[in-house]
């Protein structure tokens, strides 16, 4: 039928890439295959298991569910974007230290939903995390080593920015 | 799990978008959120010659809220309606109807105009805006029409859309103030579909006599159904527990309900009693509170 194919340039984790996509190459194969973002898992493509889960303009989304096309008037962070200098984001360490991980296969996309959801909430209950949290799936775990590292990361930042303000205001 | 190949057309405004469903419209797709049609491509349960993607038609994403009317563009995502203070303060109900539309990832990109427009029978914002009283605004090259609910959804799956036609605005009735809401449903996981349920809208009136209700339910009833005679049964004096049991009994047992492999009629309507009773109760109560207040 039609082999159109679109030169893409892509905002990724802040840099400009560019690549050559089909229309109906999905936004999750364009990262992970074209772009080589391996980071971006790719599960069940019909969205219900979260794994491919990127930010699109700091929102969360499944990736799996929009064309690569479509992307290029967003910016995109996947979870190779969120490690600032060799320093692994709060909500990253929190997952290791809390073993909120055995395979790993679900991580990425659990990482970024709570890094949305605690933007969104600060003030996180157990039951609000579970909630928040329901649209991923794992299979390893059992969900309470991820509610406990989503808990804590939630307080660290709580944490983090209160003590940027007294520094700003000193 | 992969889309067939298509042509894909980006709109940047509605003209664009009108020209474009009149010369593609039987063959096209027109692509929203893609929240339903990506993974229906994806399992080629469709696949479209042409996709017509609107999202860059800015123009059709807003809320507005005037008077006792409020407007919401067809590309308004579902978490600008969660988000959304002056719908929250006015529409309860829209609200907690949105929050039990799957995960907040997929709320970021669903939107309003592509729930109504795939008509799917356990879907809870078609519920909530048929039971509130609402107009679909359509438009094409041929001209703007405006249909209530009741006209625009026809079953499951199935609306008036023509194929050059596109959703533009859903125009709802507010609900007087000082309204309490619920909305009801039952899923076998957090975010699933609903199996049933049931929205509910109760406020008094000056001399505390239940003045306006608004009753619907969905699940297994092709379209969403707005139940007029229960309302009328149950507005004016507080009823006692056993009469508004008899009333969702018969308002239960005269719509269509169909059943399935997994959910079979029988067990359909006893799980569409359940909500529709436990939502009746939640609003009429709440109304009371706030009535008080």
């Amino acid at each position: 039928m039609f082999s159109e194919r679109i030169a893409l340039d892509l905002k990724v984790n802040g840099k400009t890439l560019s690549g050559v996509a089909e229309p109906r190459t999905l936004l999750s194969d364009f990262l992970r295959h074209n772009l080589g973002f391996t980071g971006v898992h790719v599960g069940c493509e019909h969205g219900v298991c979260g794994a491919c889960t990127v930010l699109l303009d700091n929102q969360p989304v499944r990736s799996c569910l929009m064309f690569a096309v479509q992307a290029r008037h967003h910016s995109i962070t996947t979870i190779e974007g969120l490690a600032k200098g060799g320093e692994m984001h709060p909500v990253q360490d929190a997952f290791r230290r809390h073993h909120g991980l055995q395979c790993g296969f679900c991580t990425p996309g659990m990482v970024l939903t709570a890094v949305d959801l605690i933007q969104r909430e600060p003030d996180l209950s157990e039951r609000s995390v579970r909630e928040g949290m329901s649209g991923n799936l794992c299979r390893c775990t059992g969900y309470e080593g991820i509610v406990q590292a989503v808990l804590a990361a939630a307080k660290d930042l709580k944490r983090q920015s209160q003590s940027n303000r007294t520094e700003e205001t000193q | 799990m992969k889309p067939a190949p298509f042509k894909y057309i980006e709109v940047a405004d509605e003209e664009a978008l009108t020209s474009a469903l009149a010369d593609h419209g039987d063959d096209a797709r027109l692509l929203a959120g893609g929240q339903s049609l990506v993974p229906m491509m994806n399992f080629r349960v469709v696949s479209p010659e042409v996709v017509i993607d609107l999202n860059r038609v800015g123009a059709l994403s807003y809320i507005d809220c005037r008077d006792d009317v409020c407007r919401i563009g067809a590309l308004t995502r579902h978490a600008m309606i969660e988000d959304s203070d002056p719908l929250s303060r006015r529409c309860a109900l829209l609200g907690q109807a949105v929050r039990n539309v799957a995960h907040r990832a997929v709320r970021n990109r669903g939107t309003t105009g592509g729930t109504l427009a795939l008509a799917y029978p356990g879907a809870e914002i078609p519920l909530a805006l048929m039971t509130l009283e609402t107009d679909v605004v359509l438009r094409s090259k041929r001209g703007e029409r405006r249909l209530g609910m009741k006209d625009f959804i026809l079953g499951a799956l199935d609306t008036s859309l023509s194929g050059d036609e596109y959703i533009r605005h859903v125009e709802i009735r507010m609900p007087p103030p000082g309204s309490a809401a619920s909305f009801v449903e039952t899923s076998r996981r957090h975010g699933d579909f609903a199996i049933a349920a049931a929205a509910v809208v109760a406020a008094r009136d000056d001399h505390g006599r239940l003045g306006y209700l608004r009753a619907g339910v969905a699940g297994g009833t092709g379209a969403p159904v707005r139940l007029t005679a229960l309302e009328e049964a149950l507005s004016g004096d507080d009823l006692d527990d056993s009469y508004m049991a008899d009333s969702v009994h018969e308002a239960i047992a005269a719509i269509e309900v169909f059943g399935d492999h997994h959910y079979p009629e029988d067990f359909r309507r006893h799980v569409l009693k359940g909500v529709l009773q436990r939502a009746l109760r939640d609003a009429i109560a709440g109304s009371e509170r706030r009535h008080v207040q």
